[in-house]
């Protein structure tokens, strides 16, 4: 491959690992605090993005206005989701809740496929310019930089977050040590809903960039695209650290996209995804911590 | 100590005999009354059942959970359809070569569980299955790429009635090995490393062993599963394993009961045709007032997951666990709805 | 009570249940429908003699099938017809390397082949020119002999190789009138209505009838009207081969219809064929489709596109740099050899010749996108689904770097490729069997006088695509006489004679003829209306 190529992968790369970043740091986020892993994070994003499209290119409603809608779909959603799913199975070994929050997520597959039709939708780019400037000769879109800009920004808000805020660590000292905090005082169930719903915003602005960038979008496309390379990125840089998922996700959005331009890979069909697996497990067998976590 | 235990007379007995003829009769001579393409769906229910066995077999007895169990469905279906079409074999090599790929395959995947426990384990088989569709299953040169593969019936069963048989003896041989292997000291080492694996340790019990057999043994029936499935269609494409089938299985397991054989064969045979029934109450799709039309094919996706978790808050034997009155006044006892209500659905890994 | 008395009570219990049971059931009647004169072979279908009627396949051809590829396929034929080498996948593969009959020697020895193994031949037999004289319709005793004897020879060639064995057609019952009633006709219909292109569920819905009623009202067909059974094949073969089954075995449709799609259409038209009903199809590969005795395509088969499109690029474009991006499936491998063949010879430079996957993810296209930047293609011959090539317009776009898209097909000519892929897709231009909107009103009049009539409004391009398919379905009905059997329909359509609908390509089609259409029309995307415009008309070449 030539260098040529390999800066242009690169780039790529970095940019869709930007998306899979938000994914993770939704994924953690919710990990952190009650050890669940939310197969449904996926979902909350696609149900963010058919409701955009419902709203704005149906109804009409300006963009601005439309996109706040899009969000509160995601998080109500997440927010139904830990109401009627996870408080009922608070105290159920955490692979039941896997499978619930599995469950979920094809619920919300189904309901897409039956209403909103089983076809692709393409959409024209909210942000003009697509060649804002052009490095290693990949066009970087303003959609692109905004991308990075949303991560980066959401990384570094939540790390203060937790580390600044009562809230935050409240958050922290729930998923330690539940009893203790009730006994100070704090509701385990409104910080359940918080986590959740925050969980489902970041989805949801994760599932609106990703549709944007694709400039299409369709039943159940961010967790048959996303949900598993977030996963990946989360376990990378550390399930239980969100500087981690940042990491992680620029991680596999790279190793992906070097190994769908890499002629090496040119025999075998899907690339992308044998590489996230195999990088899936040699993570989990050789350094289950992830890059950033602690041991 | 019991007190006197009634035993049913004549009539009783009489009664229960005829329940189970009636359930033999709905089975094996209904279909023979119907028409292809119905009696196509009746064999995938049998095919389901066995899929659901195996993933029970899993999910059940090792509590290792597999969000990638159409991968070894699938790769079964692949390699009897190669061994047949490609290879020239007949019928029976292709089925027992995908028994073995599928017994190969769990067997890598159990290796790797041993390491890699619980909910990261579950992560992993999401990840291998969704490389399977995109990657193994689109390999041209064994799948057919995207054009699939074709996978005709086999002589002396080619017509859709005869094939239903054929499956529904597999069906019968799975049922008895399961329950044949389960009364082994293997089988009775996984249900004890599954209530407690300290205790079977000590007590000499290689966990890691049983449950690399349990996943062999799984994998196996998988690949049987997928084999069946192959010929039933007479064409395989990688399309059909997809996210939503790794759910559906899972969920018609569970939905079934785990652990409870009974329970998971009539939990998957509901699954596959919960579709059919649907098409025959509303042919043409359920027209809800003010939404789309319902068709079919999204029916066991739309109610799968309700149930589920349905299933996991409130009863987590399943149905399974419902019918059980029914079981026990069948063989002779009384009829009452005593310990119909399991606590929690164990579908923990006892390592995790 | 003893032990063994209460057994015998079970015993008899279950024996009177059982009894009961079955009387119920056999009282019922099975719905498999009408007989055939012969059941699909199972002979057929073990593996071993896969073989068999594999061999049917291509030796019915022999001589026959896709003459019309005069100029275009002359040597690489054999990559259908060879077995082991080239995943046929859906193909009537012979066993490598041929029967008895010497391979791809003169039209004579391929023409004699028709009743035995005629294998490897088959495509390759066809180019040399002549129909030969036993390339007769499946009525006569080829019909049913072929079968008999390919089956015993090509039990010898069986084996490895041997993909996809084909069930021997039976020959169709004298008077099969399946589907056909005193007042009523019925047709059924597959299309990729999800999974290839962005279709709304309910997008063919309206248009389906409209010819229909109007036809009915002129007395329809010997007073008989048409209803049409309209299924979704998900752009899946699998899937495919089922709703046909479901629409011949439940709904007993008379004849049935591929819209578009190659895998879907090869997978039904080969089901079709063992059931002895006839099926037309949009022409996609010919490749897995000759042979097949009740096959027929109603349009230009993706080959027989190719010299036009080539011809466009060196007379029209004056541009020398193409790229070749094709879907990666087995069918359309002749495809590709045609078209990096013609444009060889034609003095064009080809930068890339690639393939992509048929369902292939975004990062794949992105890649393929950038890939192509890459390469300096200035125009792109695309044959992929129109989801595919709207992604990889976007990608291209987002990449500054504009081809010329230009390609065959049915569906990428549709105007929701414009409007979900303007502006990346420039001034794409695709080959269609119907023109657009913009001269339909020349052409016939008729399609939006009735489609205000039955649905008010104006009628949009998938209507009239429906319209003109119903169109010449409609002429060869008519054809077929009064007395309508599937046999009348074929021998109507293989007398030879044309089928003018002034939409549709005129098509006409004999024994061995198969891909009958004669031309095709050039559409091109204007992106400022967001709609595809007929730029040539019934054209066959520039």
């Amino acid at each position: 491959m030539s260098a040529h190529v390999l800066a242009q992968a690169v780039v790529i790369g970095v940019i869709t690992g930007a998306g899979y970043g938000l994914v993770a740091l939704g994924l953690v986020l919710v990990h952190k605090s009650s050890g669940v892993f939310n197969f449904a994070q996926g979902e909350f994003g696609t149900v963010a993005v058919y409701t955009l499209y419902r709203v704005h290119d149906r109804i009409g409603v300006p963009l601005v206005p439309a996109i706040a809608v899009g969000l509160v779909a995601s998080v109500a959603m997440a927010l139904a989701t830990e109401r009627v799913v996870v408080r009922r199975l608070f105290d159920a070994p955490r692979v039941t809740l896997l499978v619930a929050t599995a469950g979920v997520a094809l619920l919300a597959i189904s309901l897409e496929l039956w209403l909103g039709e089983a076809r692709l939708r393409f959409i024209q780019p909210a942000l003009g310019r697509l060649d804002r400037f052009s490095l290693f000769g990949v066009q970087v879109s303003d959609q692109r930089i905004l991308i990075l800009v949303a991560l980066l920004g959401l990384a570094v808000l939540l790390g203060l977050f937790f580390s600044r805020t009562n809230l935050g660590l409240a958050i922290l000292a729930v998923s330690q040590e539940p009893v203790a905090t009730e006994l100070m005082g704090i509701s385990v169930r409104r910080l359940s809903s918080f986590i959740w719903g925050l969980a489902g915003l970041l989805a949801g602005v994760a599932g609106m960039l990703a549709a944007g960038d694709a400039k299409s979008f369709g039943p159940g496309f961010m967790t048959f695209g996303a949900l598993i390379p977030g996963f990946t990125a989360a376990v990378l840089g550390g399930m239980n650290s969100l500087p981690g998922a940042f990491v992680g996700g620029v991680v596999v959005g790279v190793a992906q996209s070097l190994a769908v331009s890499s002629s090496a890979f040119k025999a075998i069909p899907g690339p992308g995804a044998v590489m996230v697996f195999v990088l899936l497990v040699v993570v989990l067998t050789l350094r289950p911590q992830g890059l950033l976590g602690k041991a | 100590m019991n007190g006197h235990r009634q035993r049913p007379g004549p009539a009783g007995w009489a009664a229960r005999g005829a329940l189970l003829a009636a359930l033999a009769g709905l089975v094996l001579v209904v279909p023979a009354g119907r028409g292809n393409v119905e009696v196509h769906v009746f064999t995938q229910a049998a095919i389901y059942a066995v899929i659901g066995l195996s993933l029970n077999i899993l999910l059940g007895y090792t509590g290792q959970i597999s969000l990638g169990h159409q991968a070894f469905v699938g790769i079964g279906a692949f390699t009897a359809a190669y061994m047949v079409s490609r290879a020239g074999q007949p019928f029976l090599a292709g089925i027992v070569m995908a028994m073995v790929v599928g017994g190969l395959q769990a067997l890598v995947l159990g290796v790797v569980s041993l390491r890699v426990t619980g909910l990261y384990f579950a992560l992993v088989t999401l990840a291998y299955g969704t490389m399977a569709e995109e990657s193994l299953f689109n390999i041209q040169s064994l799948t057919g790429g995207s054009a699939g593969q074709p996978a005709p019936k086999p002589a002396g069963f080619s017509t859709d009635l005869r094939y239903y048989y054929l499956c529904l003896a597999f069906l019968a041989a799975v049922i008895w090995v399961d329950w044949r292997l389960m009364r082994t000291k293997g089988g009775r080492a996984l249900l004890a490393v599954r209530e407690n694996p300290k205790v079977a340790a000590t007590n000499g019990v290689d966990v890691k062993v049983y449950t690399l057999m349990a996943f062999v043994v799984a994998g196996v029936f998988a690949g049987l599963g997928g084999a069946l499935l192959a010929h039933n269609d007479t064409f395989v494409v990688r399309d059909l394993f997809d996210f939503q089938l790794a759910l559906v299985f899972v969920i018609m397991t569970v939905v079934g009961g785990l652990r409870n054989r009974t329970g998971v064969v009539l939990g998957s045979a509901f699954f596959s045709l919960v579709g059919y029934f649907f098409d025959k109450l509303f042919s043409g799709g359920l027209h809800v007032p003010g939404l789309k039309v319902l068709p079919k094919e999204y029916v066991p996706i739309v109610i799968g997951p309700v149930l589920l978790l349905y299933t996991l808050t409130r009863h987590p034997g399943g149905v399974g666990q419902q019918i059980r009155p029914l079981q026990r006044w069948l063989r002779g006892g009384r009829f009452s709805f005593k310990d119909t209500h399991e606590r929690d659905v164990r579908v923990t890994d006892a390592r995790a | 009570m003893t032990r063994r008395s209460s057994r015998v009570a079970v015993a008899r219990g279950a024996a009177v249940a059982v009894a009961l049971l079955l009387a119920a059931a056999c009282g019922q009647k099975s719905d498999v429908g009408p007989a055939r004169s012969a059941a699909p072979a199972p002979a057929g279908q073990d593996a071993a003699g896969g073989g068999a009627a594999v061999a049917a396949g291509p030796g019915g051809s022999a001589g026959g099938g896709s003459d019309v590829s005069a100029g275009a396929t002359p040597g690489p034929v054999a990559s259908g017809a060879s077995g082991g080498t080239a995943p046929a996948g859906g193909s009537a593969a012979s066993p490598a390397g041929g029967g008895p009959t010497s391979p791809a020697s003169g039209a004579g020895s391929a023409g004699a082949g028709r009743g035995t193994t005629g294998s490897a031949a088959g495509p390759a037999g066809s180019t040399a020119g002549s129909p030969g004289p036993t390339g007769r319709g499946p009525a006569s005793a080829g019909g049913g002999a072929s079968p008999g004897a390919a089956a015993g020879s090509g039990g010898e060639n069986g084996g490895p190789g041997a993909t996809s064995p084909v069930p021997a057609p039976p020959s169709p019952a004298a008077g099969d009138r399946t589907g056909v009633t005193e007042g009523k006709i019925r047709i059924g219909v597959h299309a990729p209505i999800t999974g290839a292109a962005p279709f709304p569920q309910s997008a063919f819905d309206k248009g389906k009838d409209v010819y229909w009623k109007y036809l009915a009202e002129k007395g329809g067909i010997f007073g008989r009207n048409v209803e049409v059974v309209f299924r979704d094949d998900q752009f899946n073969p699998s899937r495919a081969v089922q709703v046909c089954r479901e629409m011949v075995e439940q709904e007993h449709v008379f004849i049935l219809m591929g819209a578009a799609g190659s895998e879907q259409i090869t997978a039904c038209a080969r089901y079709a064929n063992s059931m002895g009903v006839p099926y037309l199809s949009a022409g996609v590969n010919e490749d897995g489709l000759t042979g097949l005795s009740s096959y027929f395509a109603t349009s230009q088969s993706y080959v027989q596109q190719t010299p036009v499109l080539v011809s466009y690029i060196v007379n029209k474009l004056h541009k020398t740099k193409i790229a070749i991006v094709m879907n990666n499936t087995p069918a359309l491998n002749e495809t590709q050899q045609s078209v990096t063949k013609l444009a060889q010879a034609a003095g064009l430079d080809i930068v890339r010749n690639s393939r992509i996957g048929k369902n292939a993810s975004d990062s794949e296209l992105l890649s393929e996108a950038n890939a192509l930047r890459t390469s300096g293609a200035e125009v792109v011959y695309l044959l992929t689904s129109p989801v595919n090539f709207i992604k990889l317009a976007t990608n291209a776009q987002a990449q500054a770097y504009s081809p010329v898209y230009l390609g065959p097909g049915i569906t990428n000519g549709l105007n929701i490729v414009a409007e979900a892929g303007c502006p990346a897709i420039g001034a794409a231009k695709f080959l269609s069997p119907f023109p657009q909107l913009d001269v339909i009103d020349k052409l016939d009049p008729d399609y939006q006088k009735s489609y205000e009539k039955y649905n008010g409004g104006r009628g949009d391009d998938i209507g009239l695509a429906e319209w003109g398919l119903s169109k010449v379905i409609g002429a060869m009905l008519q054809a077929a006489g009064k007395d309508l059997t599937r046999q009348s329909f074929v021998n109507a359509l293989e007398s030879g004679r044309d089928f003018t609908t002034n939409v549709y390509p005129v098509v006409s089609y004999s024994g061995s003829i198969r891909f009958g259409a004669k031309s095709s029309h050039l559409l091109e995307a204007d992106c400022n209306s967001r709609t595809f415009k007929t730029i040539a008309e019934f054209t066959t070449g520039f």
